[in-house]
């Protein structure tokens, strides 16, 4: 009972908001927050504050004390004038959330964020807060420049994932009122499942849950180029004497002749693991393989990708691993 | 996934959004520059406090915020809360011993003092920050309770910024001291169209809402109601404003510029008292010669009469005593300000009645007995009453009478010891003289008390009257005059009514430095002060409801009441929000010609399905379109081209090049309808 009253009162919650919002579904960006939809409502302190000029307001009077008058007034005015301040510190905000990284399910999934002014007006400690009101950046916008700042968002499940309905809020100047906006941004990110599992890698000496070839153990590696620096590449293989000359980080490539032949197959995992324990040893054994520079062929129900050894061959793989089945 | 590795994860989850919640944001919200501010800031906001509290609660207070600033200082966290409890003692230790009881005015204020840096000791989180801060609100009105002098207000001024700048800084760590002290005088600053609005309109209110403790009116002075030898040179020492008169026309001479004060009758042979008769009406006697109308601000001195020259006819406040004082019901406890007019030259007194010139008779039999004598004499000696003042002015100027601050101590015998053996004495000596004198001769005569002279303020024109000018004369009642103003000290020192005490007074005798006449640059600074002072006292500290009623009146508002006053109040508020909001308001950009027809040609392409992308620039936007409607292309690209050339250039297009274009525009737009 209690529970379904929680849930009733959660989905009326979720719908009231969708409802504030005004906005269904992710948005484009980068996203202007407009003038009605940021919201303000009186802090718990701004009500102390009421109260404290409601007093000092009667001392006034009662004591005839012309400056007494003069101050209340003076800090009643202020705290109004203060109002406007902190919803202009939050209108014509401009916001673009954009994935950047890889992300596996169960780390955190990180977006940049930009934060600009749609006109002139620098914003202070907007802070933005997920749904379950945790914290989850602060920042500033010094002057009109846009500041980019980072924020990290718990990836919980593999597949399509959305930073999902974002508070964007500040309590500036005076922190008596609060004024908040809810945004939605279209920023996707691939979230691939969860690297986990016991079982060994398949590489040579195959076993019998996994099958490779090898066909040059342990010969040198022979460098075949250099290319761009991904995020994911290992820092012992970029190329520090060229950095270190004209400030480029390139990555050094090996050739594949070297490398082992790693078949990762669905089929051969044990008949015990579910659908989602399967992606995650899958995902495991691709991790591994990357590591090793192995040449990977991964065969699932409905695709055999390989076998190749490129980075862009290992995104692939991952994809497929992350949009496998009915993932969103 | 299965349930158990779900639950799994999600605690991997939660420790991550901790870590990353953590990893945001700073390891305290109080840091170390923000609990040194509040330090300061409490010690800005209890500054006026030092100067009316015992210095030992003060001292208590600036140990306490100096422990917390070294505190803070070294990064060091605030004390344990149980060690607060025992300095609350003994905080509450001090104020007992400092004013013998906790409750009251006084006290209540020093306990307010001292909860601000005990507050601050326990500062830890932001919501201890918000608590202090509210209680230097407290505070800031508690100081006006002691005192609203324009310095304490430049004081409570101080203590607004930085406790708004506190705030700000609480809410963005980033902002320093000089940034936060900005940010709070913008935000003040816009709050203060609304502060004059709601000063002048709010409406007023006589007299307190609940009772008042009884120490409320404590330290003010001025003279009693009734007269000892020796009250009145009490007073002399003393360069504090008694009160100011405006006058409406000429300032009346020196020798004019006597302030009646209480009229004191009854004599027991020590103590001069006022005796109790029905108030004379408003109108009794109507002005006659020479006239004087002026405006009189007299500070609290916690007694029921007013003062008003020689002799009031009317005024708008208070009511006439039967000897012409002016009292009021209540005693005078804030500034008041009161309109009153005085004929010099008035008969008074003519149709006294008699039991009255029988009380301005007696005296006790067996004191002053040599006085006494000396008056029967003058009575056998002289014909009538206008003559036997004349002799007994001339004896009490026979006697070597010398005029001081300090004069010999005097027996029970006051009046022979002042006339036969010590000869010094200061005003009331000679006023009480000369009425026993006058009475042992037969003539009804009784001591009036008050102030005499006034200095002309250059600056602003009033009359500024101290503590220092309080004087005592005589009356004495003449069958054909009436009450007519005998002052004997003017006719032993005329002096004293020429140059004012300070001219009067042997160099030897102590006098403040205000009233001294031999320092010229000194003057003039008190000159301006005190102008600053009047002006002070008359437009923010006495805008009270009659105040509030005039400048309506002023304004064109014959009979404002409580709710026009609302109503008024409503509407400035309201200018005021829209004003506020105009500013505030995110503003458009003002589009000139060249942007007008600029934004009009891309709106069109865009219903053409073209349009401009934002990082594109006019003529790569030309180019692009044209490879859609080749058929175009120059129109495109002179478009393009004579926008990029004015908007980015520095010569700005003339008229009829933007008339030019405009027509191109519209030929263009009719090509693309056809």
């Amino acid at each position: 009972m209690q529970t379904t009253h929680q849930s009733l009162r959660q989905r009326l919650r979720l719908r009231f908001r969708r409802w504030m919002q005004r906005v269904a579904g992710p948005e484009a960006q980068p996203i202007v927050l407009p003038q009605r939809r940021v919201y303000v409502l009186p802090t718990r302190a701004g009500l102390g504050v009421v109260l404290v000029l409601v007093v000092m307001l009667l001392s006034a009077i009662n004591y005839n004390l012309s400056l007494g008058y003069a101050f209340t007034f003076l800090i009643a005015g202020t705290g109004v004038a203060h109002i406007l301040a902190t919803w202009r510190n939050l209108v014509g905000l401009s916001l673009s959330f954009q994935a950047e990284g890889e992300c596996f399910a169960g780390d955190a999934a990180a977006f940049r964020v930009t934060l600009g002014s749609a006109n002139k007006h620098a914003r202070h400690a907007i802070q933005i807060r997920a749904e379950d009101a945790s914290l989850l950046l602060t920042a500033d916008t010094a002057d009109s420049n846009s500041r980019y700042a980072h924020l990290e968002i718990p990836a919980l499940r593999r597949g399509r994932m959305q930073p999902g309905r974002l508070t964007i809020e500040t309590v500036f100047p005076l922190g008596w009122v609060r004024a908040w906006s809810y945004v939605e941004p279209d920023a996707p990110v691939l979230v691939y499942p969860q690297p986990a599992g016991e079982l060994p890698a398949p590489h040579a000496g195959s076993t019998n849950t996994g099958s490779a070839q090898r066909v040059h153990a342990f010969a040198d590696e022979e460098f075949a180029g250099l290319r761009d620096y991904r995020s994911s590449d290992s820092p012992s293989r970029i190329a520090w004497r060229r950095a270190a000359r004209d400030g480029a980080l390139l990555v050094k490539q090996f050739d594949a002749q070297d490398s082992e032949d790693w078949l990762l197959s669905w089929n051969h995992l044990p008949a015990a693991l579910d659908t989602e324990a399967r992606l995650s040893q899958l995902a495991q054994w691709l991790l591994l393989a990357r590591t090793a520079n192995a040449r990977v062929t991964l065969e699932i129900p409905g695709a055999r990708l390989g076998p190749d050894h490129s980075d862009a061959h290992y995104y692939t793989c991952l994809e497929h691993l992350a949009l496998f089945g009915d993932a969103p | 996934m299965n349930d158990g590795m779900r639950a799994n994860h999600n605690e991997d989850m939660k420790q991550s959004r901790a870590e990353s919640a953590r990893a945001t944001l700073p390891p305290s919200p109080i840091s170390r520059a923000l609990a040194l501010q509040l330090c300061a800031q409490a010690c800005i906001t209890l500054w006026p406090y030092a100067m009316f509290q015992p210095w030992y609660l003060s001292a208590l207070c600036g140990l306490l915020i100096a422990w917390r600033a070294v505190l803070a200082w070294q990064d060091r966290a605030a004390p344990p809360g149980w060690l607060l409890i025992p300095l609350a003692f003994v905080g509450l230790a001090t104020i007992v011993l400092a004013y013998g009881n906790p409750v009251g005015r006084l006290p209540g204020l020093a306990l307010l003092s001292l909860l601000l840096p005990l507050k601050l000791l326990e500062t830890r989180s932001t919501r201890d920050v918000r608590a202090a801060l509210l209680l230097n609100f407290f505070l800031i009105v508690g100081m006006f309770l002691h005192e609203q002098s324009a310095l304490i207000g430049v004081g409570a001024a101080l203590a607004t910024i930085g406790s708004i700048a506190a705030a700000a800084r609480l809410q963005r760590g980033a902002l320093d001291m000089k940034g936060s002290m900005s940010q709070s005088l913008r935000l003040l600053a816009q709050g203060v169209p609304l502060m004059l609005a709601l000063f002048i309109l709010f409406p007023r209110v006589d007299g307190p809402l609940w009772g008042m403790p009884i120490d409320a009116y404590s330290g003010q002075t001025g003279l009693s109601d009734h007269m000892t030898i020796g009250s009145i040179s009490n007073l002399v020492p003393s360069g504090e404003i008694a009160f100011r008169a405006a006058f409406n026309g000429p300032v009346p001479p020196q020798r004019d510029r006597y302030w009646r004060g209480p009229v004191l009758t009854r004599f027991d042979g020590s103590d001069w008292r006022q005796i109790t008769a029905f108030p004379r009406p408003q109108d009794f006697y109507q002005s006659a010669g020479r006239s004087w109308q002026y405006t009189m601000t007299m500070e609290p001195h916690n007694q029921r009469w007013l003062l008003a020259l020689d002799f009031p006819t009317a005024s708008d406040n208070g009511r006439f005593t039967a000897d012409l004082a002016l009292t009021t019901i209540q005693p005078v406890r804030k500034r008041i300000r009161y309109n009153v007019q005085s004929s010099p030259d008035l008969l008074v007194g003519m149709d006294e009645e008699r039991w009255k010139l029988q009380a301005s008779l007696e005296l006790p039999s067996r004191s002053n007995p040599r006085t006494l004598e000396q008056g029967r004499q003058i009575a056998a000696s002289t014909p009538d009453d206008a003559a036997r003042v004349k002799a007994a002015i001339a004896f009490m100027q026979k006697s070597r009478l010398q005029y001081t601050l300090s004069p010999a101590p005097l027996g029970p015998n006051s009046v022979d010891d002042f006339l036969f053996k010590t000869h010094s004495g200061f005003c009331e000596h000679f006023a009480a003289a000369f009425v026993v004198l006058m009475r042992a001769a037969g003539v009804p005569a009784r001591v009036v008390t008050g102030y005499q002279g006034g200095e002309l303020n250059p600056v602003d024109g009033t009359l500024v009257i101290r503590q220092s000018d309080a004087h005592a004369w005589a009356e004495v009642w003449l069958p054909q005059r009436g009450w007519t103003r005998v002052d004997p000290t003017a006719e032993s020192f005329p002096s004293r009514i020429a140059d004012g005490v300070a001219g009067s007074l042997p160099a030897s005798d102590a006098l403040p430095l205000a009233i001294r006449n031999n320092m010229a640059w000194l003057r003039a600074m008190r000159y301006r002060w005190e102008a600053l002072g009047n002006a002070w006292n008359q437009w923010v500290l006495g805008y009270n409801a009659q105040r509030q009623m005039e400048l309506m009146q002023r304004l064109g508002i014959s009979n404002p009441d409580w709710k026009l006053l609302a109503s008024l109040m409503a509407s400035s508020a309201g200018l005021w929000l829209l004003w506020l909001v105009w500013r505030h308001f995110p503003k458009r950009r003002k589009l000139d010609a060249l942007d007008r027809n600029w934004q009009r040609f891309c709106r069109r392409m865009a219903r053409l399905g073209l349009p401009r992308e934002p990082w594109e620039t006019p003529s790569d936007y030309a180019v692009r379109i044209s490879r859609a409607k080749p058929q175009h292309k120059d129109s495109f690209a002179s478009i393009a081209e004579f926008y990029a050339t004015y908007r980015f250039g520095k010569a700005s297009p003339a008229a009829q090049d933007i008339a030019h274009q405009t027509a191109q525009l519209n030929e263009l737009f009719n090509r693309l309808r056809s």
